[in-house]
């Protein structure tokens, strides 16, 4: 579903010129939870936002449901494969626009019919009551933001969902009711995630494998299994099995 | 946890305005714009600069009821005539009535601040939002453009461009105008720049927003509030300038009643006839002092920084 | 514990609303010696307000009142503004907890820390600079002269954080309150923050309040967790006992951690009782 191939991210011009990501490929299957983790500042949300086109300055091969897409110029094809929810529930939504219209909003941009019906539908998807629609964000807490912001990824029903530590900024009670959230809806609608996180707690919990960043590289690739068994190379990967394990 | 929900008694219109379970975009505007007035209305000065600006409106709008004269009418009979009974602020020298000039004043005072609203919100955005929004050098181009215009003082560039224009109400406007779109542009520049790297943006483009949705659906809410503020706070000057320029006579032609225009006519009286200056003066005064106060109000309730 | 650093009794924070007043933080006891204290709790619970009173970093709208909040002898609620902003970012000092938005947008992050230099330790622009330079090394930011002129938004969320604890660190506090300094970083620089914590501590005596959502980190880093619900403090022990915690709220947080060892097919989400809202922490 997707595919990356040499993936090489940039920032800045001339002198300035940095290479956040530096050959990066993986793949992962329809239907899978790829995780990407590693260190802060190591090239994860850079790995998505150029996959999403959020930042076109890369070179490399990335094939979304087997269509390659071009970094300069995206079609909207390509932009209905892939939705992208981020880290900070906070910054994520317009502060000024009701639930429905944030909800609304990809609808009105390609012109879907039937809007109001598709925001009731994606409320009720995420596990939000029908009258939310018409709250402002300050009305509601943090966990039912990034509900909302589900909500607004899932409403092109892309494929691809790309996830930028979607729980990192809530308290594990919330964090469990988003994470069951997102294990419903890749099993009810065969989705395919990329996710990003800190938590080894949640990456076992979520993905089937997992990439291990470090310096803009992808240094190790890991089965679920794996990781469980704490069979490891890496002696970051092992910096992170240890802070779970201890907990 | 709120006193409301100790006594779910209350119903009606206020309930309806403050519920928390709101079921209709309408309700949701309502209870913005209740809100709103509540946090406006608390400031008792506020209220002064409100109260003061629809007494504007409404004298603007029901001046022939409000006037006892017309205001036009001349009677080289009564030039001059100290305030009394019949000419509550007097007459002037070619003997109209100065309190109905001034009713009808307020209706040439309304139509600038409405004209210098209505053209420079939508070019001061237009401009700051896109040269804060694309960058590059468009945004180098567009401020250097604002500098130039910011480097004069406003009232020179008001009163060169109005020579150049010509006299008349409708080129004061546009000379004002044309002198206070920069800050503005400026302040929504300043806006743009602070929401430019968020992720609902990122997010909006992502899903194929184009700059007219970017800027109409994203950017309009996030410098309005500034902008009316400013704007609010502008129309003081707004109002003395377009009186200076009428004062100079390039404003308002006679016979329209114009504030400032008034003044300058008086003034050959202002020894015998005090009253000729004295009253258009002071409403100059109280309304540019009312919009101030409005605009102090404004910022505390749409500002979201100071909240 | 000798005398505490910061004691607070009866901490209340109230709301106007167009509905009545809400009371957001409702009577909040504890406090703080030469101590690391964790504060954790649900989103809305209140932690970030009892931290942002101390600060007196309130809302507009908010009114605190407490019996008691006494720092270093003094009564933080009723101290001038002017002495307050003295005590703030110097003898008491708070990472925010989300550190893009209280930075400058327009403004790059490495000026901004400069700025705080300058305005703390008196040092010229030159000197600023390189002390800048010297303080995102500190906090483990690689190459250093590539983030200094980068704007909030151009760097990572865990840099932005750390560009927020550098600010810190430039005035040697005495309380330190840290709303969610880590939930944006990874654990190896989690790590290096929290023994940067640590090693500012071990200069002066230093009280610490971590408010955070991540019980694992308590259990580790902290002394003594208390435990909020709703405006509330519902329990307090020992970090090394968290696990013993009898309050349900507690236990409901202790398993909807998702945890390598123990796989599960859903995670236990809350089924959240009404009654603990009225009732007292049972101490
Ligand atoms: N807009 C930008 N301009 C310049 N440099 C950038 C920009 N965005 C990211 N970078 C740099 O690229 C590197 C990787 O950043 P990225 O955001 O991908 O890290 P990350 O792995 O997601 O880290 P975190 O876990 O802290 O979010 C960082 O060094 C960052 O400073
Ligand atoms: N300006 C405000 N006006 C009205 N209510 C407010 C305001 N600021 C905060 N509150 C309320 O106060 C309560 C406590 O907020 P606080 O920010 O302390 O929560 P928190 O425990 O830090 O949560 P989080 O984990 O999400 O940061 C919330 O329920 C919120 O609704
Ligand atoms: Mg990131
Ligand atoms: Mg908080």
């Amino acid at each position: 579903m997707i595919e990356v191939e040499d993936l090489q991210v940039f920032y800045g011009e001339g002198r300035d010129r940095f290479h956040a990501v530096r050959d990066v490929s993986f793949r992962v299957e329809k239907g899978e939870t790829y995780g990407l983790v590693g260190e802060s500042g190591s090239g994860k949300s850079s790995v998505l936002n150029a996959i999403a086109g959020r930042h076109s300055d890369w070179t490399g091969t990335v094939r979304l449901a087997g269509a390659e897409v071009d970094p300069r110029r995206r079609n909207p094809a390509d932009r209905q494969k892939v939705q992208i929810v981020f880290q900070d529930p906070f910054g994520a939504i317009h502060p000024k626009h009701t639930i429905g219209g944030t909800i609304a909003e990809p609808l009105a941009i390609n012109r879907r019919q039937n809007r109001g019906e598709t925001v009731d539908a994606l409320l009720r998807q995420v596990g939000l009551p029908g009258r939310f629609r018409y709250r402002y964000p300050h009305q509601i807490s943090g966990g039912q933001r990034q509900r909302v912001s589900i909500a607004r990824a899932l409403a092109l029903q892309s494929p691809i969902l790309l996830l930028d530590e979607p729980t990192s900024a809530l308290d594990v009670s919330v964090q469990a009711e988003i994470l069951n959230l997102l294990q419903d809806l890749r099993r009810d609608q065969g989705l395919t995630y990329l996710m990003v996180t800190h938590d080894i707690g949640v990456v076992g919990h979520m993905c089937d494998r997992i990439g291990v960043m470090k310096d803009g590289r992808i240094v190790e690739e890991l089965t679920k299994a794996q990781l469980v068994r704490g069979e490891t190379a890496h002696p970051f990967t092992r910096e992170l099995l240890s802070e779970s394990l201890l907990g | 946890m709120t006193d409301a929900s100790q006594n779910p008694g209350r119903r009606g219109l206020r309930a309806w305005l403050v519920e928390e379970d709101v079921t209709s975009h309408r309700q949701a505007v309502a209870q913005g714009a209740y809100r709103g007035l509540v946090g406006l209305t608390s400031s008792p000065i506020a209220v002064i600069g409100l109260v003061i600006v629809i007494l504007l409106v409404l004298a603007a709008a029901f001046a022939p009821w409000i006037a006892t004269h017309d205001p036009y009418r001349q009677d080289l009979s009564r030039t001059l005539l100290p305030p009394s009974a019949a000419n509550w602020m007097g007459t002037d020298d070619l003997g109209r009535d100065v309190w109905s000039r001034l009713v009808y004043g307020s209706r040439t005072t309304l139509y600038i601040t409405m004209l210098v609203t209505v053209i420079v919100a939508p070019i001061g955005f237009l401009i700051g939002a896109v040269s804060g929004y694309v960058g590059g050098w468009l945004d180098t181009v567009l401020m250097r453009l604002t500098d130039i215009f910011l480097a004069f003082p406003s009232l020179v560039l008001a009163l060169a461009f109005s020579a150049a224009l010509g006299p008349g109400i409708g080129n004061a406007v546009l000379a004002i105008a044309l002198t206070i779109w920069p800050p503005v542009a400026r302040l929504a520049r300043a806006e743009t720049l602070t929401v430019r790297g968020s992720d609902y943006l990122a997010s909006a483009r992502l899903q194929g927003a184009g700059l007219g949705r970017v800027l109409w659906w994203h950017l309009v809410p996030i410098c309005l509030p500034s902008i009316i503020v400013r704007l609010t706070l502008n129309m003081a000057s707004v109002i003395l300038t377009a009186a200076g320029l009428g004062f100079l006579g390039l404003g308002a032609q006679p016979p329209i009643a114009e504030w400032g225009a008034m003044a300058a006519a008086g003034r050959q009286y202002l020894i015998d006839a005090w009253w000729l200056t004295t009253f258009p003066g002071l409403a100059i005064l109280l309304v540019s002092l009312a919009f101030n106060l409005l605009g102090d109000g404004l910022r505390d309730v749409l500002d979201p920084r100071s909240g | 514990m000798s005398d505490p650093i910061l004691s607070v009794r009866n901490l209340r924070v109230t709301f106007p609303s167009l509905a009545g007043r809400i009371e957001a933080v409702r009577g909040v006891s504890f406090d703080i010696g030469n101590e690391k204290v964790g504060l954790i709790g649900e989103s809305g619970s209140g932690k970030s307000l009892t931290g942002r009173s101390i600060m007196r970093l309130l809302p507009k709208a908010a009114h605190p009142v407490a019996d008691r909040m006494r720092f270093d002898g003094k009564e933080i609620l009723s101290l001038p503004e002017g002495e307050m902003r003295g005590m703030r970012g110097g003898e008491i000092a708070m990472i925010l907890q989300d550190p893009k938005f209280s930075l400058n947008p327009i403004m790059s992050v490495g000026d901004q820390i400069a700025e705080t230099c300058r305005i703390h330790l008196k040092l010229s622009k030159r000197e600023a600079r390189a002390r800048t330079l010297h303080l995102l090394e500190q906090v483990h930011i690689n190459d250093p002269a590539r983030v200094y002129p980068l704007f909030p938004h151009e760097v990572s969320g865990g840099m932005g954080q750390r560009i927020m604890i550098a600010m810190m660190i430039v005035a040697r506090p005495s309380l330190i309150i840290a709303d969610e300094p880590t939930s944006a970083l990874d654990v190896s620089v989690r790590g290096q923050i929290l023994r940067i914590l640590d090693e500012l501590r071990a200069e002066r005596p230093t009280g610490l309040l971590f408010i955070t959502h991540d019980l694992n980190l308590v259990r580790r880093f902290c002394d003594r967790v208390l435990i909020m619900y709703s405006g509330r403090i519902v329990e307090e022990l020992p970090a090394s006992r968290l696990d013993e915690a009898e309050h349900p709220y507690t236990r409901g947080l202790l398993d909807a951690i998702p945890r390598l060892d123990r796989p599960r097919d859903r995670l236990a989400t809350l089924q959240r009782d009404p009654r603990w809202i009225t009732e007292e922490a049972g101490r």
